[in-house]
């Protein structure tokens, strides 16, 4: 492999890996949920952002898309586009989580596992614009190394 | 660590190609995941949102025409009210931290409703709370409703935690009658008791 600077180099090793953070952590994020969406639905109406009707779908195609997209990063194919998506979804997440909390909402966070109780605080949204500032990293690299892309 | 080559690289994005694989991604994804709900066994029906409305649809099964607040367009029979998605008037019931709770509490502003059944009513509720169990809104209704100043009173329902959907079945209900100002006191029962704020026992607020 061609060196173009060590410093580069260092930052795009550091992009490499965090790509694979990101992909792991969706994957994870996304297991509880695959096989349960009738939970999932009832984690997410708590939120109260999505419209009654449009629950039901979200309820399913969100875990898979969680899931395909963290496959795709942490495997490096399409990963430029996977971590718009993973973007995406960590911002939506935030700000859903932000208003709710604006609200003095005591709920379940169903972020990762739906059973254990999470309670939304502070840092529960901290730590999403944590995973949002990674996704933002890893989407503005230039390239990225042990991918199945060839970019 | 030097952030400037990965946040001025935005713009050297290939914006196409990215919103292409993005778009790619997304639609395999949702088209997977309604095939595995299909055939899945525990999957969901995907029209209707049945687990989170399941008791007002009992309740409109029941007819309650008495109240003509309901604004929805589900049949008569159990067929076509399974079917049709209930229109509800709003899904954005706000809730309310056990501060937010207390705080109307001490202020008295509110009137709380207890959700829960009448034996857990009995054993130990806020005070002041009317009961209005929502698993029993037909009986519970002609009872409470007329104890309120008006639709805009103020009114904060609880149960047994954030396990416990009875709270939200009955603010769903009750708004969908008109009632404007409708919030749920999420951490309910457990909470309020933990918090060792003031409690009433027996059958009366």
């Amino acid at each position: 492999m061609k060196k173009s600077s060590p410093k580069t180099n260092w930052v795009l090793i550091v992009q490499t890996l965090l790509r694979v953070v990101c992909g792991t952590l969706l994957i994870y994020a996304s297991l509880d949920k695959l096989g349960d969406a009738a939970k999932f639905l009832k984690v997410m109406e708590n939120y109260h952002i999505l419209p009654a009707d449009l629950l039901p779908l979200a309820a399913v195609v969100l875990p898979w898309l969680e899931f395909f997209t963290g496959l795709a990063l942490a495997l490096g194919w399409k990963w430029r586009g996977a971590a718009f998506i993973f973007c995406v979804l960590m911002g939506i997440y935030t700000l859903a989580l932000a208003w709710n909390l604006t609200q003095g909402a005591e709920m379940n966070c169903g972020c990762f596992a739906m059973d254990k109780m999470e309670k939304l605080t502070g840092w529960t949204v901290l730590r999403d614009v944590a995973f949002l500032s990674m996704g933002l990293i890893v989407f503005t690299a230039k390239k990225t190394y042990a991918a199945f892309d060839k970019n | 660590m030097n952030l400037k080559p990965i946040l001025t690289n935005l713009s050297s994005v290939p914006w196409k190609q990215t919103l292409q694989e993005a778009w790619g991604l997304f639609v395999f994804a949702a088209f997977f995941a309604v095939i595995f709900n299909a055939f899945y066994a525990e999957g969901i029906p995907l029209k209707v949102s049945a687990p989170a409305n399941h008791h007002l649809q009992d309740l409109l099964k029941n007819n309650i025409s008495t109240y003509p607040g309901w604004k929805t367009t589900a049949s008569k029979t159990t067929a076509a009210a399974a079917a049709t998605p209930i229109h509800l008037e709003s899904d954005q019931i706000p809730r309310l931290s056990l501060v937010g709770a207390k705080n109307r509490f001490d202020q008295k502003s509110a009137v709380f409703l207890d959700a829960r059944s009448a034996e857990e009513y009995a054993q130990g509720h806020i005070p002041g709370a009317l009961e209005f169990y929502a698993d029993d809104f037909e009986k519970f209704a002609p009872i409470v409703l007329p104890q309120l100043k008006d639709k805009h009173q103020e009114l904060i329902a609880y149960c047994h935690g954030s396990s416990c959907d009875l709270s939200i079945e009955l603010a769903k209900a009750l708004t969908n009658q008109g009632y404007t100002n409708v919030k749920v006191f999420f951490g309910g029962w457990p909470e309020w008791k933990k918090a060792n704020y003031p409690i009433n026992t027996g059958d009366q607020p």
